[in-house]
């Protein structure tokens, strides 16, 4: 039986710990998603206020009572920004998401605070969501697959991205 | 002989069953009511009360945080302890970097901390809590504003103005007449209320409980003091059942005893 060299173990434990310290931190600064997102023509924001109308249903999707009383968005042309926050196990990870008429065009998870469940920034995960509508129950068209370990991440992404929906829905509506 | 002397061990037994069990009965009584209330705690919203007992507070060794920290316009302030921010008293939620700044509207007030601005309603529910996201300039050291309403920011980078609404962010160098937030120093009834107002939010009634059951709440020597209570709990559990078998086996005995006794006397 061959055995392993003391050195490749110590590479291999460098390897694993640093992957993991760089899964927290910022994988994009919001300034750059949103001029990613309008090809850096970013519009002024404007602001949606949670009132007793949209309360409860914003507070059954989060599963808890909104943290704000007013959110903020970018919109251009059909096309809305959002950047909200929503903690997974601890901390607040901050996701931006943008929707295209009623639909979600893209979740990009810009910084992530927990210990555990940072796969969930990866493209395999956020794409599932592309194209995604919200139901008249307020939840998603199609169901997400899991990330084991990501759990609490995997519901907050979803909770955000069904807030978004909703807020975007709420705001064509009201325009 | 025999029956003489597993007579008197039964009597023993008997004995200690009884003084084992009134020792016994105060750690059955806490032990009965904590465990009750811990299984209600969301009932009994021991999750959300807090203890303001100060020996019992002083017991658990809690103390307020040196850096407290208190701005104040008209009726209303802003006071930092440590990383908790307390809105006319009442606790708003999160944790906060350090305290620099209040401004107050009619209808909200701007808390500045460092990085941050905390739009607030005179109730203290949180309208938005505004950071880099939001496009509130980095390196935030203190706030102010102007004779028309202009809201401005001294940042690490430069002075920085807003309107009510903080949507918007602008560079400037006209900042000569604005007047900047100052800290209101506390008085010493000021400072008393405000080291009250930590102490009695840090103490869940929850914490508490879990203590008095498992017994942490005597230091080191309580979880022993309770090993040592369900030890005798078993021991009143065994020696009940076994003093129970004896008297139950002894009645049946007996009745065997009066009935071959009826027998025989049938017979002659």
């Amino acid at each position: 039986m061959h055995r392993m060299p003391f050195q490749y173990l110590v590479l291999i434990c460098a390897l694993i710990i640093s992957s993991v310290a760089n899964a927290r931190g910022i994988y994009q600064e919001p300034e750059q998603f949103l001029n990613e997102t309008f090809n850096g023509n970013v519009p002024k924001p404007g602001v949606i206020w949670i009132t007793s109308n949209i309360r409860p249903v914003v507070k059954r999707i989060l599963g808890h009572k909104p943290s704000a009383l007013r959110i903020r968005y970018w919109k251009q042309e059909g096309k809305i920004a959002w950047i909200l926050e929503e903690i997974g196990k601890d901390k607040p990870i901050t996701t931006g998401i943008v929707i295209n008429k009623g639909k979600i065009e893209r979740v990009k998870v810009l910084v992530f605070r927990e210990s555990r469940g940072w796969e969930i920034r990866h493209h395999f995960f956020t794409r599932q969501f592309i194209d995604a509508t919200l139901k008249p129950d307020h939840e998603l068209d199609r169901s997400i697959d899991g990330i084991s370990g990501a759990t609490l991440s995997v519901r907050a992404i979803r909770k955000l991205s069904r807030l978004a929906l909703y807020l975007s829905n709420t705001l064509t509506q009201q325009q | 002989m025999t029956h003489k002397r597993s007579h008197r061990k039964f009597r023993s037994l008997y004995i200690w069953h009884r003084y084992i069990g009134i020792a016994a009965a105060l750690f059955v009584l806490i032990l009965s009511i904590t465990g009750i209330m811990l299984n209600h705690t969301g009932a009994l919203k021991l999750d959300s009360s807090y203890v303001e007992s100060d020996w019992l507070l002083d017991w658990y060794g809690i103390k307020a945080p040196e850096n407290i920290k208190r701005y104040a316009i008209n009726e209303h302030a802003v006071t930092q302890i440590g990383e908790q921010l307390y809105w006319n008293n009442k606790a708003v939620s999160g944790e906060y970097p350090a305290l620099s700044g209040l401004l107050t509207f009619p209808r909200f007030s701007a808390i500045a901390v460092q990085g941050e601005i905390i739009l607030i309603t005179n109730q203290g529910e949180i309208i938005e809590r505004l950071s880099g996201v939001q496009g509130v300039p980095s390196g935030l050291k203190r706030i102010g504003i102007q004779d028309n309403g202009t809201i401005v920011i001294e940042s690490a980078h430069g002075y920085y103005l807003t309107d009510q609404d903080f949507l918007d962010w602008k560079e400037s160098e006209h900042i000569s007449n604005t007047v900047w937030s100052v800290e209101s120093p506390l008085t010493a009834t000021q400072l008393k209320q405000a080291v009250a107002l930590f102490r009695n939010n840090e103490l869940p009634m929850e914490r508490v409980m879990l203590d008095l059951h498992s017994g942490r709440l005597l230091g080191s020597w309580g979880p022993v003091i309770m090993d040592i209570a369900a030890i005798m709990l078993v021991f009143l559990s065994v020696s009940g059942l076994t003093l129970w078998i004896r008297q139950v086996m002894r009645r049946r005995q007996r009745l065997l005893k009066k009935h071959h006794h009826t027998n025989t006397q049938e017979n002659t």
